[in-house]
């Protein structure tokens, strides 16, 4: 494979799985600037003329700007926590100064709920939130989750915390640092690449919750994107045009986040995160 | 060991300074420990362990939701019903399985075969790497709906496909039938999750010192060699890794069967996710007790099943735990 | 970093609490089906503008579902005793609702008067403990209707008999000639209605059987191995077999359907609620059948033999409740009592074109669509109706009987999945299991 012929020749497949990895959503972005009717003449049809007007339509007629802003408002507010507590836990549960008695079965425990299927918890969460006032909140929605997906958090950080060497701890304490400083100022910025991959995984995960919103959110004002999609399809199903713009509009945020950070993606990966 | 006081008196220093280290250095800090820990064990268990312990207490009682929410206990009788007399269950635990076992084995090979490609420094890389990582980024109800546009039967892409290459007899309702409506559903995650498993790899890839493969190359192994004989051994804690974790999602599988088949047709794509919540919120019964025993059951399957697989496929490399 | 971080954070909570305090008690709470069709949702504008201006100082905030969503929500919401709509759109699906407890008993405070008798009856039920209240003020009532493409007809040479009812073999050679014209028989889309693809069998069962042995069957009291109803799966699967549904049938949704119907042409018939009309009768952007469709009726297929001829199912459909439990029952049972009023039904039946459980005056409904209210009258002059819609079958079958009849019946047979008697054994085994 050394041979400039051998690269180009290996384009060949590449380029035959980008088509069928490409091809659906490109098609989804070609109907989302074309009428309904244009479509339903022609499904394969070139967006031209591009009726971008579309986009503002779905923003103010269709409510976007609503979901948009909730969407926002709940993944932010559950990225920064869930990085924020999750990295401090994971340190505790990586560095061998923490090692109190009954710290393993705690992750182990922490590490278990990864595999328990969420959607019987839904009635069980549903009743905590009401019992709270916090059902039909964004608030409610950005605490359930960030319990969700502190277990995975933890996991990754925690690997990432685990390597770094003991040496430097020891350094920054002979500095005088104590556990707080010390965490803030040495451990977290050594583990910005690992913290940048746990937040792309986060927001990706948060931008498109689903079945938890479904539950926990009825009224219309509290809709984020995934349940204003959901709506939309079952019953404006034959307005195609309209509902593949919303579509664009409910993914061009994280491709536009990943498309920024995808190296440092790729770095906190490469740093061992997923290393185990 | 007799009496040999000198000798006695030369091991006492070493002794009180093992003493001293121990009380100076393992002091726990409690303080530090409370703060970092604390909120993240407040919230966890408040809206994580509390709501799957009243699931495990649920599953021995009847919970009519008409009827004020009363507890009726039942002991066992759930589960007996659901592993002697419930073949929607049965039915749905073998899509679910199929779904947790197909999945990887078509996933992490398809993946790894991306991210090798890519590694061979294929032209465009970056922009490439990009296209395949993109479908991971929408959500369930947004692939739900491209993907039953693509099933169309009579302007999907799929039949289109199909057509276009002169196997226009093989076009289909893709969704239609029980044998071809779950891997049409297998083959939309694999869709979502190749991009995302290949970027997995190549960082793993990435991050194997060069000096490994740099050696390889001194002991003249071609390049397929390396790959398979090196590269491959080399990467098998995350490649198993993947594979545990695509098993653990694809068998707790709801988002996109909702979406797009509901479970249908005739029980073709029911998971044991979906079934649940239909169980809960769709069945006249308003029964909890019984979902909840079949969420447990599948709780205690799940966990049974990727403990063995971790035992088997892993060898030092444990999980971390 | 940090400080930022924090700062953000404090931020949206506190936006996103002061969001969650904006919902005042004051305002009552009302969710609806219907977010799409324009008609329905005008009559129910009208009936908040009747209680806003009779009750001054008191809002009412409706909220647009699709009710496949809706039900769970409600479900949880009541479930959990908060978090629930004073005032709800209600109907068939859910029939565990009444017995739950969970709508108040309206039997006093709505002027009956303005309400048909049968309507009201529909809705006088047992509910918690066996209680008899009456639960749900009846505001659309609809029967099911075969609708076909008359053009389509004319095309493929199809005559319809002036009784408008075909007989078993002329009802399976239109089917036919649909197929063989390269048209779907029917143009249904069970993507989103469990009950879509009953309709027919529905019909030909009833046509069979008679209601009262058609009730029996859906209670559990009458064998699914019946000859008789065996008789009409087979009959049924010969149609199927024929090509009576597109291949597009699983994916296809309701409004879809209605597009394809209409709009696309790809089917000869229809068969569906008479509320067709509402999303059939707008504007054509906005999802309507184009100017100039032509539209007919079809009473049911006559099956050999059959003791429900003439027979033709009619009920309750979209419907008002009240939560039992709301804080401002008094105001609340105000709302539901605004559509008791002939003027309403009046209107809802000039805008929507469906029938209704209030009170009207034909005489007095001056509407755009006439045409098609005259047609309803002449196909259906000696309609015997009979209070049941294949929506309702859920409402009469055991726990667990639906599902199975939702497998077998809207998905299995009509996509050649299974044969008539392997739907008949499942059926008849969840009869047997059913609790």
């Amino acid at each position: 494979m050394r041979g400039r012929a051998g690269r180009w020749l290996l384009l060949i497949p590449v380029v035959a799985y980008s088509v069928f990895s490409a091809g659906p959503y490109v098609w989804t972005a070609m109907m989302s600037l074309r009428t309904t009717d244009e479509i339903y003449r022609s499904h394969y049809g070139l967006p031209i003329p591009a009726h971008w007007e579309k986009y503002h339509r779905a923003w103010t007629e269709f409510g976007y700007a609503t979901y948009f802003r909730n969407s926002a408002i709940v993944t932010v507010a559950a990225v920064a926590l869930v990085t924020v507590l999750g990295a401090m836990a994971a340190f505790v549960f990586a560095r061998r100064r923490y090692a109190f008695p009954g710290r393993e079965p705690l992750f182990l425990l922490v590490f278990l709920s990864i595999m328990f299927p969420p959607q019987i918890m839904l009635l069980a969460l549903f009743q905590i939130l009401v019992q709270y006032k916090l059902f039909n909140t964004l608030t409610g929605l950005v605490l359930v989750y960030v319990a969700t997906e502190l277990p995975l958090t933890i996991y990754l950080l925690r690997a990432f915390f685990a390597q770094i060497p003991t040496e430097l701890e020891e350094a920054a304490r002979i500095d005088g640092c104590g556990d707080w400083r010390l965490f803030w100022r040495v451990m977290l910025p050594m583990a910005l690449p690992a913290v940048a991959t746990t937040v792309i995984l986060n927001f990706i995960y948060f931008w498109n919750e689903f079945l938890y919103a479904v539950v926990f959110i009825t009224r219309q004002q509290s809709r984020t994107l995934p349940l204003a999609i959901q709506f939309l399809v079952s019953d404006q199903y034959f307005d195609i045009g309209m509902l593949a713009t919303g579509l664009m509009i409910a993914t061009l945020p994280v491709l536009v986040l990943y498309l920024f950070l995808s190296e440092w993606f790729v770095k906190g990966m490469t740093a061992g995160a997923i290393k185990g | 060991m007799s009496a040999d006081p000198a000798g006695r008196a030369a091991a006492l220093p070493r002794l009180g300074a093992r003493a001293a280290t121990r009380r100076a250095g393992p002091r726990r800090p409690w303080v530090a420990i409370g703060v970092f820990l604390g909120p993240t064990l407040l919230l966890y268990f408040a809206f994580a362990i509390y709501p799957v312990l009243v699931t495990f207490y649920n599953s021995v009682h009847t919970l009519r939701m008409d009827l004020g929410m009363v507890y009726e206990f039942v002991g066992l009788e759930h589960f007996r019903e659901i592993l002697t007399s419930d073949e929607v269950f049965w039915k749905a635990a073998a899509n679910s399985l199929t779904w947790g076992l197909v999945a990887p084995i078509v996933d992490i090979p398809l993946a790894l075969g991306l991210a090798l490609v890519l590694h061979a420094r294929v032209p465009f890389a970056r922009f490439f790497r990009t296209v395949w990582f993109t479908p991971v980024l929408m959500s369930y109800p947004v692939v739900g709906v491209i993907w039953l546009w693509v099933y169309n039967y009579d302007w999907g892409m799929a039949n289109l496909v199909l057509r276009a290459v002169g196997l226009g007899s093989h076009a289909q309702a893709w969704l239609a039938s029980p044998t071809t409506a779950l891997p049409a559903l297998i083959l939309v995650t694999t869709w979502m999750f190749a991009g995302f498993n290949m970027v997995v790899l190549l960082a793993a890839i990435h991050a194997i010192p060069g000096d490994y493969l740099d050696a390889a190359r001194v002991d003249g192994a071609g390049a397929a060699r390396r790959t398979i004989h090196v590269l491959v051994p080399l990467l098998r804690p995350t490649l198993v890794n993947l594979a545990i974790l695509d098993f653990i999602g694809k068998m707790k599988q709801f988002a996109l069967v909702w979406v797009m088949t509901r479970g249908g047709p005739m029980w073709g794509t029911e998971t044991v996710a979906t079934y649940v919540v239909k169980r809960a919120f769709e069945w006249k019964t308003l029964d909890l007790g019984y979902p909840s025993a079949v969420a447990v059951l599948w709780f205690v399957i799940i966990f049974g099943l990727s403990y063995v697989f971790m035992r088997l496929l892993q060898r030092r490399e444990a999980l971390e735990f | 970093m940090r400080r930022t971080t924090i700062g953000v954070l404090a931020a949206t909570l506190i936006l996103s609490l002061g969001a969650a305090g904006a919902a005042q008690a004051a305002q009552l709470q009302w969710w609806s089906h219907w977010a799409v069709e324009d008609s329905k949702k005008a009559v129910l504008f009208e009936a908040k503008r009747r209680f806003e201006a009779k009750h001054p100082g008191h809002t009412v905030e409706i909220t647009f579902y699709e009710k496949k969503n809706m039900w769970p929500a409600l479900r949880a919401a009541f479930t959990a005793g908060s978090g629930f709509p004073d005032v709800f759109y209600y109907d068939n699906d859910v029939p565990e609702f009444m017995g739950a407890g969970w709508l108040a008993d309206l039997s006093q405070g709505i002027r009956w008067e303005n309400i048909e008798p049968y309507g009201k009856a529909f809705w006088t039920r047992p509910g918690p403990a066996g209680k008899v209240g009456t639960w749900a003020i009846p505001v659309e009532a609809a029967s099911d209707e075969i609708y076909f493409n008359k053009k389509l007809f004319r095309d493929l040479g199809i005559t319809v008999p002036a009784s408008f009812a075909l007989t078993q073999d002329q009802f399976k050679d239109v089917v036919a000639k649909c197929a063989k014209g390269g048209y779907a028989a029917f143009a249904t889309g069970a993507a989103d209605r469990e009950w879509a693809a009953m309709y027919i069998p529905d019909m030909l069962l009833l046509s069979k059987l008679g209601y009262a042995d058609a009730r029996k069957l859906y209670q559990g009291e009458l064998s699914w191995k019946d000859p008789r109803v065996a008789e009409v799966f087979r009959y049924y699967k010969e149609l199927v077999d024929l090509g009576a549904y597109a291949k597009t049938l699983t994916s296809m949704t309701l409004a879809e359907a209605h597009r394809y119907f209409h709009t696309e042409q790809k089917a000869c018939m229809f068969p569906v609620g008479s509320w067709y009309t509402g999303r059939a009768f707008v504007p054509p952007e906005k999802g309507g059948q184009p100017q100039g469709f032509e539209l007919g009726l079809l009473n049911y297929p006559l099956m050999k033999d059959g003791k429900g001829h003439g027979e033709k199912m009619l009920g309750v459909a979209g419907s008002l409740a009240v939560a039992a439990k709301s804080p401002n029952l008094p105001l609340a049972v105000e709302v539901a009592n605004a559509f008791a009023d002939v003027e309403v039904g009046n209107m809802w039946m000039a805008k929507t074109g469906i029938q209704t459980g209030i009170k009207t005056e034909p005489g007095r409904i001056d509407s755009p669509i006439k045409w098609y209210f005259d047609e309803f009258a002449k196909v259906n002059r000696t309609s015997k109706w009979v209070d049941l819609t294949a929506q309702q079958v859920k409402l009469l079958m055991k726990p667990g009987v639906w599902e199975v009849y939702v497998a077998t019946v809207n998905q299995g047979l009509p996509n050649r999945l299974i044969g008539p008697d392997e739907a008949l054994a499942k059926l008849e085994d969840a009869r047997l299991k059913g609790k």
